[in-house]
């Protein structure tokens, strides 16, 4: 099984194998890149006189031409994809559209032992390519931890999907709903198309719907009074709302011109048509106060980011193993008909 | 007693539409069994069945005793199958695809597998995908040989083949029965095919079994008899009518011969295979009344 396994997708596996080096050629190069601006940015900073602005664009430049170059950016997105059409569906569509199934279930291991077994061995090829990818991605960025802090590039916003452990787990759900659509379909074509607008799907609706309330995000709230101080955000956090809302917790309307609730319009005309005064001032927050009108902050602070990647793996990781219960059970009561 | 194919009230159903239904067989091991019918019959269903590709609807299939569904092992172990097109990887060469099946069964014979490629052949280095209909019928049997099983189950092994590449895949198959006493089940819509090596007949039509029978049994049983019109009846003591053809007065019974004919007025003819196979599949029900069942095995 093992054998016939490899040489049926030996293609596949060689050119995932061609895309890993040149991954690994394209990170080799610019960690030296980075390396040495880094060096000099060092170098510099040691001495206090000197104007080091020179030296940290090109540190900068260096990281972004990598970070955020948008061809990396696709490819890093789509490559859990492209092993879930390209290897996932084809592996089990092919054999049921061209009949090979029948000659290969009536040798002498039945077929339950063959989609576990053939499951598993390209189930462990992906996960071993992706294990490799994180390892290179970890190593290229982790080592760069504070010129990317400093850079705002450590945040969930632009990071998450693409440079943590989920990439591993996306992978194994792409691969699993590919084989789950061969099977299903039976055509490898369509299997492909449906592999990639489900993927493409549940990725989106997880990100958006999903991921912002893992954990309750923490939620700040300050009276929208003059004088109030408002506490910032915390460096690199995921900022999820800013708004003023009323006690109810819905935003209130805004007033366009002054950027003020339009609740209290009737005491900030007097603000805006002449120099606000302390009584002025007062029966403005006089009136926030009676509506409970606040400012309110939402976000994810970025000490979540490994927790969060461990959540969203887990129920990638979960989809996946149900993937393929669903497919035993296709298999079993669909195609064979028990 | 142990057959090598029993099947009970088994039935298999697509959907609203019956595919197979209340099959009972019983083919003894040892036989060469041609599964006749035309297309759309059941055949592919009952071979699936059999293999444990698909699982039945209704009743039970069993094979050298094992259950296909439940017992796979064991009825993979004994029995080789050839898929109708007989599906191979294209890609594959020949080489690879024996490394396939030594990888893949336990009692794979890799000498049975080369001797016999080399007897038709078939060069080892050559893709599958190149090699012509008749060659890759012949790959695809051979494979099944190199199992070394005790039955081997063929679907339409030799519908898409030219009437050369038909008669070698034949004497391949007729070589490893001789040798080794397989039994043989092999289904085709063409008669001729079975006439030349098979014993045993099961006809299969709109779903259901006609007849399992003796192929000399029915060879003898079965006369054409040529008499005056008026004096035709559709059983006697002595036949039964399977179908009729009338002149102007004479009329022409394919009869199943219960006794000796003793009336004078009969001209007795002898009829091919095909004759009889034909005139069963066009009178789907005659099969059921017109052979006793405890000689034959007639089902329902």
């Amino acid at each position: 099984m093992t054998w016939l396994t490899w040489r049926q997708h030996r293609i596949e596996i060689l050119i995932m194998g061609i895309i890993l080096l040149l991954f690994a050629a394209v990170l080799l190069v610019t960690r030296m890149n980075i390396g040495a601006a880094s060096e000099k940015l060092s170098a510099c900073t040691s001495n206090q006189l000197a104007d080091c602005s020179a030296a940290q664009g090109t540190l900068n430049n260096d990281i972004n031409q990598i970070v955020l170059n948008p061809l990396f950016l696709v490819l890093s997105l789509s490559l859990p994809l492209l092993a879930g059409m390209f290897i996932g569906s084809y592996a089990i569509a092919r054999e049921l559209e061209q009949g090979t199934y029948r000659t290969i279930w009536t040798q002498g291991i039945p077929w339950y032992r063959w989609l576990v077994t053939k499951s598993s061995l390209i189930t462990s090829v992906v996960l071993c390519a992706f294990g490799i990818l994180f390892g290179l991605l970890s190593w290229w960025a982790f080592s760069l931890t504070s010129a990317l802090q400093e850079n705002g590039n450590f945040a969930f916003t632009n990071r998450f999907d693409i440079w943590g452990i989920v990439t591993i787990a996306y992978a194994l759900f792409a691969l699993m709903l590919g084989i789950f659509a061969g099977t299903a379909l039976r055509k490898t074509v369509p299997a492909m198309a449906i592999t990639l607008v489900i993927f493409i799907a549940v990725r989106v609706l997880v990100a958006t719907f999903w991921r912002p309330y893992f954990i309750p995000p923490i939620v700040v709230t300050t009276p929208a009074i003059f004088s109030a101080t408002r506490p910032s955000l915390p460096p690199n956090a995921w900022l999820l709302s800013n708004e003023v809302v009323d006690r109810q917790g819905q935003p209130v309307a805004i007033d366009g011109l002054s950027g003020l609730p339009q609740v209290c319009s009737a005491v900030y005309t007097s603000i805006t048509s002449s120099k606000p005064k302390g009584a002025d001032m007062a029966l403005y927050n006089r009136c926030i106060i009676d509506h409970g009108i606040q400012d309110r902050m939402v976000y994810q602070p970025v000490d979540r980011f490994w927790l969060f990647q461990g959540i969203e793996s887990g129920i990638y990781l979960l989809m996946t193993a149900m993937l393929f219960a669903l497919t035993f059970w296709w298999t079993k009561y669909r195609i064979i008909g028990a | 007693m142990i057959q090598a194919l029993e099947t009970e009230r088994l039935g298999k159903r697509y959907g609203r539409k019956w595919a197979l239904r209340n099959c009972a067989l019983r083919i003894p091991i040892g036989h060469v069994t041609g599964l006749v019918g035309p297309n759309g019959a059941g055949k592919t269903t009952l071979l699936h069945l059999a293999m444990g590709l698909l699982a039945p609807t209704s009743g039970t299939v069993k094979v050298f005793g094992y259950s296909p569904a439940k017992e796979a092992r064991q009825v993979l172990s004994k029995v080789g199958f050839v898929a109708q097109e007989h599906p191979l990887y294209k890609t594959f060469r020949v080489e690879e695809m024996l490394t396939a099946g030594r990888k893949l069964n336990a009692n794979w014979d890799q000498d049975l597998a080369l001797r016999r490629l080399k007897q038709v052949g078939i060069p080892l280095r050559q893709r599958v995908g190149k090699l012509s209909g008749g060659q890759q019928a012949q790959v695809a049997l051979i494979m099944t040989l190199a199992k070394r099983p005790e039955m081997l189950l063929l679907d339409e092994p030799v519908a898409s083949l030219d009437p050369l590449a038909r008669r070698e895949f034949q004497q391949t198959l007729l070589d490893a029965v001789t040798e080794d006493g397989l039994s043989v089940i092999v289904s085709s819509h063409i008669v001729a095919d079975l006439e030349r090596f098979c014993d045993h007949l099961v006809i299969l039509s709109a779903s259901q079994v006609q007849i399992t029978a003796d192929v000399d049994h029915l060879l003898q049983s079965h006369k054409l008899l040529v008499g005056p019109r008026d004096r035709a009846q559709t059983r006697t003591g002595t036949y039964t009518v399977v179908t009729s053809r009338e002149a102007e007065r004479h009329c022409m019974l394919l009869v199943q011969m219960h006794g000796p004919m003793i009336d004078p007025a009969w001209e007795v003819r002898d009829v091919s295979l095909e004759d009889i196979i034909l005139a069963y599949l066009s009178q789907p029900s005659r099969g059921m009344a017109g052979l006793e069942e405890k000689k034959l095995g007639v089902t329902q």
